[in-house]
């Protein structure tokens, strides 16, 4: 699913170059639970960046499912995207304005999807998440638990087949981050691909592998 | 206190780019006002400058019909022989003048000089209120056909002439050829009535004849304690006792009593409020965002707030400093507004009608030069204080009460603008939209009224034409003499190299409303108790038409024969044939000059003009048409016509021939000057002074109030769209387009846009209808006026909201969430 071959990332600083990643070479088959762990700065962000396609000013070559990323311009990749690619936020980065309903529908209306399916689409997932009474609260409403369930949610509504998910658990407490982490396990199972980055053995024990960094470097995987 | 605003000073000097905005913004708009606000208290609000201003009152001749000048009549000789003497229970004193021009003979070396000239009664200053800083008064022995010439002159020819010597006083000045020994100077800038360099006495002859043209203006001292309605009621019995001992139906009723100082302002007052209600809008504006430069800084620093109070400000500290600082944004604004005006004040006022002395109003007859005066000084100090107060208290709370948790763990800086915040920023911006649509609208409504007045064809040549006037006063008393002058005028004139031909008339042809004519069209009933209707006076010599390039429609032009001596005949406009004989030709019937009752003669028409356009005083009422009368046969039924305007039609530019037509007048007689020489191009230039001067005030108020609603509304946005990159940020990684995040903030600038434009858009409907009760020329508000004021506002909010969208568009999804 993932073909990464000798992905580098640069940041220019005032003495020259800092490397952020270097001679990363990995393979991600389909259905594979993956944790990125390393220490602090040693660039697990940004690899999941570049993975994600935020990132495009890198070097080296990326395939996802088959398409040659690092030939597509920049509306290809886009669409490449929002096709295959759900997020998990750390600090989960739901909209303080919207309902979590709302801010379950909005991936779904950057999709070109009738009003009408994404009613249903929305409903499904509440309902799957169990969080159906919770629907016309407010982010602020809700315990960082819920929060982040709420953002594994959004990060599944339009069906991604691959979810990355940045230290997910960071915010939140053993018992909330295991829920997550089980929920990763379900999904996983039903046929999703997941990259998380963490910090915490156990989470990543629930993981098929670890891919290990350190000064941008794989050490291990 | 001194702490407080010690640490505001220090703190805008830390912040260079906030404290010039809101400075820069202040400024504009106190400075726009208060400049404006000083023409306002010259114009409208400084009392006469006379002791006890309001006891002062003009009288007008009254019947009982509704009181609008129309239907009143300033005094006549009789009129003021028999009031004077019978009101002394309700009047000081009572006196009258009335305006002319004398020409400053040449007998001194210099050329011939027009002074515009009041003729007075001897009481005429004691009335007011004012002496003569230099000798004394009339005597009423003076006052009298027949006696000793005397003359008190104008501070201004005071210095010209006497080089503000004592001696000046039993000096004889040449006026019109007869000696009058100055007895008297008046205070600078006193000029009181007619603008009058000079005053003579009045000298009225109170002859039963000539005593009932209505050509008096008269003014009374109200006794201490008699009010208006006192008054009136006492003059109509002296009417009513006055009528029972010699019946007349031309008699006066009553008397129209209206405050002296009334006079003066009624006709400026609803364009001038109008220009002040621009600029208060524009203020508000101003205002409106200053206090959301103030909101936004105070979002800026709430983790700084919050900090403080951590610290242990109470919410009273915190409210004190944030008062102070916008108080002292305040004072710097105020200040360099007041720069502001001292530097636009006089550029206003020469652009205003109120600088020039041909066109500004009666009130440039006293002391109302434009200043930075007290009261001025006043209103911007006030505006100062509900600037930093008003406008200031708001963002000074909401700065105290910044939510301490919120703002403490950082969630502060990258959460969302909190609803309240966002609300009332939102509604300032719609208040500033709303604004300036009504200025806008308001110089649209200008432009177009300004537009069809300038556009509509005056009926003349304008190119070409030379004219100036002339008076005939004591020099030629008599119709003969008046009339063979100036037919040899008009010879010399015409003998001149470059003049193609060359006529004369009353009055000036752009002046056509100052003559009205008393007619009663034969056949027509006449409105009652008056007993005639009005007409404009166009007296005029054969050749007219020819000359001005007038356009006869049928019949014919006076010739030679339509003289003193000859048959009564008049031409009429189409106008005034189509009221009155429709379908029919007008040549051939019968118009008469004054009452049916009355001694005046029948006019047979002879032709039909072409209609000229002509500037109406509203005040005049209804008027029937255009009558051209014989200038020979207008001066043999009165007396009182001594202002002649010539007309040369010249082969060259008009104003290269000023000195040979001078001395072409010279050759008629040397004691003659011809005044108010111009082309008859500037002339028309000239006109509706007061429409330009507010439309083009308008029309900068609403670009001002455009630009800062723009700003306000930029600033909003910047704002919101710093405070929600992370919400940006997120809906990129989400997977909108940068065309999305545009949509977003695009979206909220169109809400507050709609917003504006309701609230705007009804107060502009409420503001027209004002404006128009107040000035009725004003035509109604078109939708296009609306479309078009709309069209603009939304083109700047575009802009003002586009580089904030844009600036969201380019939003780094990395960077934005780098919170992890
Ligand atoms: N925009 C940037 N400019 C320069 N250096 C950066 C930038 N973003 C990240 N880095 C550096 O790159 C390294 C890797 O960062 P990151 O991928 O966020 O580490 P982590 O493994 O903790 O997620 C760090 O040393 C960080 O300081
Ligand atoms: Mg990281």
């Amino acid at each position: 699913m993932i073909i990464l071959r000798n992905i580098e990332k640069v940041y220019p600083l005032k003495g020259g170059v800092f490397y952020a990643l270097r001679n990363i070479s990995l393979e991600i088959k389909e259905g594979e639970f993956v944790s990125i762990m390393g220490p602090s700065g040693s660039g697990k962000s940004t690899l999941l960046h570049i993975l994600g396609l935020h990132d495009s000013a890198w070097g080296g070559e990326y395939f996802l499912h088959g398409e040659a990323v690092h030939q597509l311009d920049k509306k290809k990749r886009f669409d490449l995207q929002k096709k295959h690619i759900g997020f998990v936020f750390q600090s989960y980065h739901l909209l303080d304005d919207l309902t979590v309903y709302e801010n379950l529908e909005i991936p779904l209306s950057y999709r070109d999807i009738a009003k009408k399916e994404r009613e249903s689409v929305v409903c499904d997932v509440l309902d799957k998440f169990g969080i159906v009474g919770k629907k016309d609260l407010y982010p602020s409403q809700l315990s960082g638990g819920q929060q982040q369930l709420v953002g594994v949610a959004r990060a599944l509504i339009a069906k991604p087949s691959l979810i990355l998910a940045d230290e997910p658990t960071g915010n939140l407490h053993s018992d909330q981050g295991r829920e997550i982490m089980r929920l990763f396990k379900q999904l996983n199972a039903e046929g999703t691909t997941i990259i998380q980055v963490t910090h915490s053995e156990e989470n990543a024990t629930y993981g098929s592998r670890i891919i290990r960094l350190a000064d941008g470097l794989i050490i291990s995987k | 206190m001194l702490q407080d605003l010690r640490h505001a000073f220090r703190q805008l000097a830390k912040s260079p780019g906030f404290t010039a905005a809101a400075v820069l913004v202040l400024a504009l708009g106190i400075g726009v006002n208060t400049a404006i606000f000083s023409i306002v208290e010259a114009a409208l609000l400084r009392p006469l400058p006379f002791p006890e201003p309001d006891r002062l009152v003009r009288l007008h001749e009254a019947f009982d019909q509704p009181d609008t000048r129309a239907n009143t009549l300033n005094l006549s000789e009789l009129t003021v022989q028999q009031w004077r003497e019978h009101s002394g229970e309700i009047f000081t004193g009572f006196g009258a003048a009335t305006g002319t021009s004398l020409t400053l003979g040449a007998a001194t070396g210099t050329p011939p000089r027009y002074l515009p000239t009041a003729r007075v009664t001897a009481d005429f200053f004691t009335v007011l209120g004012v002496a003569p800083v230099l000798g004394r008064n009339f005597t009423a022995a003076e006052d009298k056909p027949g006696a000793a010439r005397t003359v008190i002159i104008g501070h201004d020819l005071w210095q010209r002439q006497f080089g503000g010597r004592s001696d000046a006083l039993g000096q004889v000045l040449l006026l019109d050829g007869t000696p009058h020994t100055v007895v008297g100077v008046m205070p600078p800038t006193f000029r009181h009535p007619y603008r009058a360099d000079i005053w003579v006495p009045l000298a009225a002859g109170f002859d039963a004849r000539a005593g009932r043209g209505h050509f008096l203006y008269g003014v009374a001292r109200l006794k201490p304690g008699v009010t208006a309605a006192a008054a009136d009621a006492a003059m109509r019995r002296i009417c009513a006792s006055l009528n029972a001992a010699a019946p007349d139906a031309s008699n006066p009723v009553r008397a129209y009593i209206r405050p002296l100082r009334e006079g003066f302002v009624a006709d400026l007052r609803p364009k001038l409020l109008a220009i002040y209600g621009a600029a208060l809008c524009a203020l508000l504006v101003a205002a409106a965002n200053f206090a959301g430069l103030l909101l936004a800084r105070a979002v800026e620093r709430e983790g700084e707030t919050a900090i403080r109070a951590a610290l242990g400000a109470s919410r009273r500290q915190l409210l004190r400093e944030s008062l102070a600082q916008s108080l002292l944004l305040a004072a710097l604004g105020t200040a360099a507004g007041l720069l502001i005006a001292t530097w636009f004040s006089p550029l206003l006022v020469a652009l205003s009608p109120e600088g020039s002395d041909a066109t500004g109003s009666a009130m440039r007859e006293f002391d109302h030069a434009v200043r930075l005066n007290l009261p001025v000084f006043g209103f911007a100090t006030g505006t100062l204080l509900l600037a930093g107060l008003g406008f200031g208290l708001l963002p000074a709370w909401r700065a105290s009460r910044a939510d301490l948790r919120s703002a403490m763990t950082g969630g502060g800086r990258g959460a969302t603008l909190d609803r309240g915040t966002r609300r009332l920023l939102g509604a300032l911006v719609v208040g500033e939209i709303a604004v300036a649509l009504m200025l806008l609208v308001g110089a649209g409504l200008l432009t177009g009224h300004f537009r069809t007045l300038v556009t509509q064809p005056w009926g003349f040549a304008t190119e070409n034409r030379l004219n100036f006037k002339v008076t005939l006063d004591q020099l030629y008393p008599t119709p003969e003499a008046r009339t063979q002058a100036l037919d040899k005028a008009l010879g010399e004139f015409r003998a001149v190299p470059g003049v193609r031909s060359a006529t004369v008339t009353l009055p000036h042809p752009v002046e056509a409303a100052r003559q009205l004519i008393s007619n009663n069209p034969a056949g027509a009933v006449p409105p009652e108790p008056r007993g005639f209707h009005l007409a404009y006076l166009r007296a005029t010599v054969p050749g007219y038409f020819a000359t001005t390039g007038e356009t006869l429609l049928r019949g014919r032009d006076f010739t030679t024969a339509d003289n003193a001596a000859g048959q009564h005949v008049c031409i009429v406009n189409e106008a005034f044939a189509r009221r009155y004989w429709p379908g029919k030709d007008a040549v051939g019937q019968l118009v008469k000059w004054g009452r049916l009752d009355g001694p005046r003669p029948w006019f047979t028409i002879v032709g039909v003009a072409a209609d000229t356009k002509i500037i109406e005083d509203p005040n005049d009422g209804e008027i029937n048409g255009t009558l051209h009368l014989p200038l020979a046969q207008v001066l043999a039924a009165s007396v009182t016509f001594n202002e002649f305007t010539f007309v040369l039609e010249t082969a060259v530019e008009p104003r290269s021939l000023e000195n040979t037509v001078r001395a072409a007048l010279a050759r008629v007689d040397p004691r003659l000057a011809a005044y108010e020489l111009s082309t008859m191009a500037e002339q028309v230039a000239l006109t509706r002074v007061t429409e330009r001067f507010a439309l083009t005030l308008i029309g900068l108020f609403g670009l001002l109030g455009l630009v800062l609603a723009a700003i306000g509304l930029y600033g909003l946005l910047a704002l919101q769209v710093t405070r929600r990159m992370r919400e940006f940020g997120i809906r990129a990684a989400l997977g909108s387009t940068a065309a999305g995040l545009i949509r977003l903030v695009a979206t909220q600038g169109a809400w507050l846009l709609t917003g504006g434009f309701v609230f705007g858009g009804a107060a502009a409907a409420i503001a027209v209808r004002i404006a128009r009760s107040q000035w009725p020329e004003l035509p109604a508000a078109s939708p296009l006026v609306f479309a078009l004021a709309g069209l603009v506002l939304a083109l700047a909010v575009s802009l003002a909201s586009w580089l904030p969208a844009r600036r969201a568009a380019r939003v780094d999804p990395i960077v934005a969430l780098r919170a992890e």
